[in-house]
């Protein structure tokens, strides 16, 4: 029988390096998918912290995946679906140095493209981020939601064209 | 829209995560390995505790001793893992005591699975009057509770209800055969539907080829069969088109299996593969306490066993204290699932499935194959 506690054995040194890299690569456009996802920055980054913990602590498996990051945002969609269902979704307001809401006039166009996005059926919403925001190709995206790429196409037409409705002529 | 990914970019605006993302997530790894020995610790004191008492009084052995059997030596603690906020109660598997849907066993009369348009939907009609939906899809109606989320809902029905979904699906004349049907590539994956009529459960299939769920062969729906197969689909997952003495209770309350079924599956972990057999050896990498709760279901085949639910929540606990995640599923997460390497196949992994148990006997389970 094999021990399961190594099933989550923390990486070798180099391999800490490595996921630095891959870390250093993803966080940033993870953390801005999820913001798109959640409309909220704490939670968006306290989900990305967790993904990107599951996948450090079973990097030895998860960085010789084809795509470990393709592993982490099913991470963090589950994630997220996980907590939509158990009704713990709380802003987590551990950050004294998140920065604060840029009050600008620019910010309500921002929130209007966010209040838009979260009127959209979380299918599309999740198809959306995937393709459009990291840049997954349709089979890709179909893998990490658990669907095929037709489906995916579909989400996605259907997505673009309520978008289109709710944000009007500001868009076209 | 001329750029979708500038109407995103708008809607990032200046977000940023905050600084020091790496330390931070390396800070979050220490507290959670600082919070799973605290844990193991608090089990392991519980355990030796339990031992004592079981030794000075002569307690009992058997379902005491496993954890989640019941057992009042052991006591909440050992049956109380640590579990990240997100995890708590795990999804998929009832809130502790909640009582299971009543009666334990129903007799199926119309269930439907997949879609035309919208979102993908499961839902099953009993002569007893249960509606019962499932999250297969990730979908469930608006307004299901989600504390003690089982992945499946229940309202119910007035026997005139089940009479009229019944009928209403009966009356289009399609039901007379069994029969499958093809969809065109594009479509919507799957429709399925089984209602009863008579004595059995006819059963009407519409897939598109590439879903195995059709032969080749079979012939592709006419546009009024498809067109038939829509209206069917509307009235279904449409309640609100239901006549109101069609209700008899139209509340939504969580669905409460009485039992799982669990089965073990040993696939690769990532892409295409041989599936391999589960056995003895396959059985004999879970935590020991996982494969004495095992015992105590009923054994269906090596791979597959049915649990109570208690019993069902108890393995998944054992699981957890192990070390191991419990893995949502990418489609819905009606049903829990783990999975641990098997250094018997390279590349592929021992997976866990908990399928709550119908009242038709049937358990539903999601995942790959």
């Amino acid at each position: 029988m094999i021990e399961p506690a190594s099933l989550s054995a923390v990486p070798e040194v180099g391999e800490v390096w490595a996921f630095e890299e891959f870390f250093l690569a993803e966080h940033k456009r993870l953390f801005q998918a999820l913001y798109l996802l959640t409309g909220d920055r704490y939670e968006a980054d306290d989900l990305a912290q967790e993904a990107l913990l599951r996948a450090y602590e079973r990097w030895d498996r998860v960085g010789a995946m084809d795509s470990p990051a393709g592993y982490v945002y099913r991470t963090a969609l589950n994630l997220h679906r996980s907590r939509l269902r158990t009704l713990v979704v709380r802003a987590r307001r551990v950050f004294a140095d998140v920065p604060a809401e840029d009050l600008s006039t620019s910010v309500a166009a921002s929130h209007d493209v966010r209040r838009a996005l979260a009127q959209l059926p979380r299918g599309q919403r999740e198809a959306l981020i995937l393709v459009e925001w990291l840049g997954l190709a349709s089979e890709e995206a179909g893998r990490v939601l658990g669907i095929d790429a037709a489906s995916v196409r579909g989400r996605l037409h259907r997505g673009r064209a309520s978008l289109r409705d709710q944000l009007g002529d500001r868009d076209e | 829209m001329s750029d979708l990914r500038s109407t995103l970019e708008r809607g990032v605006g200046s977000a940023t995560p905050p600084p020091d993302g790496f330390e931070r997530m390396l800070r979050r790894r220490d507290r959670k390995q600082r919070n799973q020995r605290i844990t193991a610790g608090t089990v392991g004191i519980a355990v030796f505790v339990a031992a004592v008492w079981i030794v000075t009084t002569g307690g009992p052995v058997d379902r005491a001793l496993t954890p989640g059997g019941g057992g009042t030596a052991t006591g909440p603690t050992v049956t109380e893992p640590t579990i990240a906020p997100e995890a708590a109660g795990i999804v998929g598997l009832p809130a502790p005591g909640a009582a299971p849907s009543t009666p334990e066993h129903g007799r199926l009369v119309l269930y439907l699975e997949g879609n035309v348009s919208g979102p993908p939907t499961a839902l099953w009609v009993y002569a007893d009057g249960r509606l019962i939906w499932g999250d297969v899809f990730g979908y469930l109606p608006e307004g299901s509770p989600t504390e003690g989320a089982t992945g499946f809902v229940e309202q119910h029905l007035t026997p005139a209800g089940v009479e009229f979904l019944r009928t209403q699906v009966i009356s289009t004349g399609l039901f007379e055969d069994d029969l499958a049907l093809l969809r065109g590539p594009g479509d919507p994956p799957f429709l399925t539907i089984r209602v009863r009529n008579g004595d059995r459960l006819v059963w009407l299939t519409w897939a598109v080829e590439e879903n195995y769920r059709v032969p080749k062969d079979a012939p592709p729906a006419t546009p009024e069969q498809a067109s038939t197969l829509e209206g069917i689909h509307a009235l279904l997952t449409d309640p609100t088109s239901w006549p109101a003495s069609a209700w008899e209770d139209q509340d939504l309350e969580t669905f409460v299996p009485s039992r799982y079924q669990v089965s073990l599956r040993d696939f690769p972990t990532q892409g295409p593969g041989p599936e391999v057999s589960v056995g003895a050896r396959e059985l004999a990498l879970l935590p020991t306490p996982a494969v004495d709760i095992l015992r105590l279901g009923t054994k269906l085949d090596p791979a597959f066993y049915e649990l109570t639910t208690d019993d069902a929540r108890a393995l998944a606990e054992a699981l957890i204290q192990a070390g191991l995640d419990p893995v949502a599923m990418p489609m819905g997460e009606a049903v829990v699932r783990f999975e641990l390497e098997d250094p018997y196949e390279p590349g592929n992994s021992l997976h866990v499935f908990f399928g709550p148990v119908l009242p038709h006997g049937e358990a539903v389970f999601l995942g790959p194959g």
